[in-house]
């Protein structure tokens, strides 16, 4: 075969896919090469079978009446759950606040603005807190086949500790905290000079959800739910430091999924 | 999209106006979710009960929707949905080998040396035969699989591809490459064995 163009570009081209450039150059090569308008019309002769609605599924009209009504039968039965859970985040968010008053003193208590989430409010207050109290680890080791078992029989589940050193935030160690009426446990990383404190604790249901950066009162945090775990990521470092963290954090925790996936299940 | 006062609703203790408010943002994309549902199970029947899984978790966590774009954003649970749950209560989907999660992008030009491309018009044939491509879409591992729907039966670009399946972009653009390859030699292979056209 003369022409070695990737399967990639070809296939990117048919979707559209490639910059101005990129586009331009390919249609210039198609007009001379046969065997790449070849392997386009065979992508073209894929798309077509794809597009036929056979393929589908259509959804059925009582499928969607049944789907409202399940949502709205789960809607009224949480009704309840999710008021009760309101009011339990309400009295831990004010402990958390009474306690972030008295670190910090009334005078910076009046300049802090209310967020929305509760959960917010307590993961920045537990990050302030493990650096006002010098009681960032309970177990200091960079090891992490130490502080994974050291949680064992703290906490009911096992939370996922990966060794990050090689995308620079080496692990100091982790600790027990609490975050609303939950143990969680938090995982403790150096980013150059600044900390950054990881919680994680299990999310009963388990949908993943992608990342959500914030900013607050200085501080960067980042949430995501992934393998039936919840994630935050509070530091003073910077945003685009916290991002490259968090997506180190993501690949390695799913690695090992990968690999423990292979030997338990 | 959704209005910002729907994104408001969401965010509501309310549950009648969250309820109200999470329809109109996520039913629209109920044939989308159920489409991807029934290519992730292999099966229309128990797709509309993942697709019901996915619909209750997206409503109690909907109070973490921040205007994302919702089709998307609904897709992402559909899938998580199936990858967390129901494959490892089912525990038969096909995993991915190595070969398949290789998704450095010289590896298809190497490998694309070995095939010669069939006739098009021939190809066209049997790609319309939706038997044949039913088969061929079933048998793709569900890594290429679910990227091959989300593109050609949703219509999805290539970043929200990626947002749906968390993985960078040049990864689902390999990914396609290599599950239309894929399907391709699928395809001529049955059709050398005859019966189809």
């Amino acid at each position: 075969m003369s022409c070695n163009t990737p399967a990639e570009r070809i296939s990117a081209y048919l979707d559209g896919e490639l910059d101005g450039s990129g586009a331009a150059a390919f249609e210039a090569h198609l007009e001379t090469c046969g065997e790449c308008a070849r392997r386009l019309a065979n992508l073209r002769a894929l798309r077509s079978g794809l597009s036929s609605p056979a393929l589908r599924a259509e959804p059925a009209a009582n499928q969607e009446r049944a789907l409202r009504a399940t949502l709205r039968a789960a809607s009224g039965s949480e009704t309840g759950k999710s008021l009760a859970s309101f009011r339990r985040q309400l009295l831990a968010l004010a402990a958390a606040l009474v306690l972030a008053a008295v670190s910090f003193g009334l005078g910076q208590w009046s300049t802090w603005r209310t967020t929305r989430s509760p959960i917010v409010e307590q993961v920045i207050s537990s990050h302030v807190r493990s650096l006002l109290a010098e009681h960032l680890e309970d177990i200091a080791t960079s090891d992490r086949h130490t502080v994974k078992p050291w949680f064992e029989g703290k906490l009911d589940y096992a939370p996922p500790v990966v060794d990050l050193a090689a995308a620079g935030f080496p692990l100091r160690g982790g600790r027990l905290d609490v975050i609303g009426e939950e143990r969680v446990a938090a995982l403790v990383y150096q980013a150059d000079l600044h900390v950054i404190n990881l919680f994680v604790w299990p999310e009963p249901g388990g949908a993943s959800a992608g990342l959500v950066a914030q900013s607050e009162r200085g501080y960067q945090l980042e949430r995501w739910s992934a393998g039936g775990m919840r994630y935050w990521a509070v530091s003073d470092a910077s945003a685009g430091r916290l991002r490259a963290f968090v997506l180190a954090v993501r690949r390695a925790v799913e690695e090992d999924g990968q690999a423990s996936t292979k030997t338990t299940r | 999209m959704s209005s910002g006062g729907d994104l408001d609703s969401l965010h509501s203790l309310d549950p009648e106006r969250r309820l109200r408010a999470f329809e109109r943002v996520f039913l629209p994309h109920f044939a989308a979710a159920l489409n991807l549902a029934r290519w992730l199970t292999k099966s229309p029947a128990t797709a509309d009960d993942l697709v019901q899984t996915a619909y209750l978790k997206a409503l109690r966590s909907c109070a973490d929707f921040r205007g994302e774009n919702p089709r998307d954003w609904l897709l992402a649970i559909v899938r998580n949905a199936f990858y967390s749950e129901w494959r490892l209560q089912r525990g038969r989907e096909r995993e991915l080998s190595l070969d398949d999660l290789d998704d450095s992008p010289g590896e298809i030009a190497a490998s694309q040396a070995r095939a010669t491309e069939p006739d098009p018009e021939r190809l066209l044939l049997l790609a319309n035969a939706s038997h044949l491509m039913r088969v061929g879409l079933d048998n793709l591992p569900a890594q290429l699989r679910e990227v091959l729907v989300l593109r050609e039966m949703e219509g999805l670009s290539y970043k929200s591809i990626a947002a749906v399946t968390e993985v960078p972009i040049g990864t689902v653009m390999s990914r396609l490459a290599r599950a239309r390859q894929r399907l391709q030699e699928f395809l001529v292979e049955r059709g050398l064995q005859g019966g189809v056209p």
